[in-house]
């Protein structure tokens, strides 16, 4: 946990950081970004745990930050305004990745299959070690979500390894993937 | 991992690379106030186009207290639609419910002098200055402010794009809606349906509008 100084120090260092980049600075631009992306990574894994997506809601959040940066007012807290992009740029990744669950029907390069033909019985608490998000869901919903955005399984894979069709693994994963939005929009900005 | 991390260290260097100075974030107020000015001298001088306003309105804005404060409360309404619909265009930790609600409570007051006004009318009901489809007139008129408005909150950065551009598309149906008090006739029933019902649908057009076009980038 940072303490109080460390997070003052922290909102100083990026707002001026922000501010110089706002105004053609590049040297300072790049330590921002720099030192948010491993800011980014450290929220999202502490919400997320390993997360197929999260190298890709990391780089869209800073794309995001950097289509953004206009809107900075350096006035206004640093934080609240960074968060609330990164916020919302995680909500539709995950919306996206759901329409992409949606009409996922190919077969995914890692299969899991042993030599038996059978699929390996990895508990799925060891797939999502660390992710918050998961914790207050429905059984069912996590597991769809674990193992097919944590683990790499295909939506016919899983569906095979939980047992049942693919369309249920779909309305299953569909309703994991709302309520770890819910789950985001419902929690607070660390500010 | 490791070439994640490549990516990323790719990824910040394009964008440093592609960084240029920007102006500093103007206050949301100023920016909202020119939007106010110019939507307002737009829809004064499209309505004049059409015709002239109703011979002695501004007499009865100084004789009748009740018609200039239900007035006065429609013009603050719409300043602080405006307001709402620039700062909602702004990343902030601020919820909807927040950045709206000053704007939609005296959107409610000013409905309320309307609805009091169907038994107590702030001037006398009359047909004097009476204008054939004013209901057109109110949308028509409202519809390029919601076009530069929309246009405005694309230029900064708004994350909710269907309630930035009903805020936006309610002050500027609200605008020509308030100004036909003085150029149409007066009469409570006719201002509810054919002024006001014109002008909240702008609010519809511009969430629609809003959805679609003011998605981040």
């Amino acid at each position: 946990m940072l303490d109080r100084q460390d997070h003052d120090r922290d909102e100083q260092r990026w707002s001026t950081w922000m501010a110089a980049a706002n105004g053609g600075d590049k040297i300072a631009y790049k330590q921002l970004l720099t030192e948010l992306a491993e800011v980014l990574e450290a929220y999202l894994r502490h919400r997320f745990g390993n997360l197929q997506l999260l190298e890709d809601c990391v780089q869209e959040s800073l794309l995001a930050i950097h289509c953004a940066r206009h809107t900075y007012d350096p006035a206004r807290p640093f934080r609240p305004w960074m968060f609330t992009i990164i916020r919302h740029k995680t909500i539709d990744i995950l919306r996206k990745s759901r329409r992409l669950a949606r009409n996922e029907g190919e077969v995914a390069a890692n299969t899991m299959l042993n030599q038996s033909g059978h699929y390996e019985s990895d508990p799925v608490d060891t797939m999502i070690d660390g992710a918050r998000m998961l914790d207050r869901m429905e059984p069912d919903h996590r597991d769809a979500v674990a193992l097919t955005q944590y683990a790499g399984y295909s939506v016919p894979e899983a569906a095979l390894r939980l047992g049942i069709s693919e369309s249920a693994l779909k309305a299953r994963l569909r309703r994991g993937l709302i309520a770890m939005r819910k789950q985001l929009e419902a929690e607070e900005i660390p500010l | 991992m490791n070439s994640d991390t490549n990516k990323r260290e790719q990824l910040i260097g394009e964008l440093v690379a592609d960084l240029k100075p920007v102006p500093r974030a103007g206050r949301t107020w100023a920016k909202s106030v020119m939007w106010l000015c110019g939507a307002s001298i737009a829809t004064i001088g499209l309505m004049l186009f059409r015709g002239p306003f109703r011979p002695g309105f501004i007499e009865q804005l100084f004789a009748h207290p009740q018609f200039a404060t239900e007035s006065a409360i429609g013009v603050s309404a719409i300043m602080i639609c405006a307001f709402a619909a620039y700062h909602s265009a702004i990343p902030s930790t601020d919820s909807r419910l927040r950045q709206a609600a000053l704007a939609l409570g005296l959107i409610t007051v000013w409905m309320g002098f309307y609805l009091y006004g169907l038994t107590d009318p702030a001037i006398a009901p009359s047909m004097t200055g009476k204008r054939d489809y004013c209901y057109v007139e109110v949308f028509l008129v409202g519809l390029p402010a919601l076009v530069f408005g929309i246009i405005a909150l694309r230029n900064l950065y708004p994350l909710r794009g269907a309630f930035s551009g009903a805020l936006i598309g309610l002050a500027a149906g609200t605008i020509p809606a308030l100004m036909m008090q003085f150029a149409c006739m007066y009469l409570v029933p006719h201002i509810l349906i054919y002024h006001i019902a014109p002008g909240f649908s702008l609010a519809l057009l511009g969430s629609v509008c809003g959805f679609f076009f003011l998605r981040p980038k």
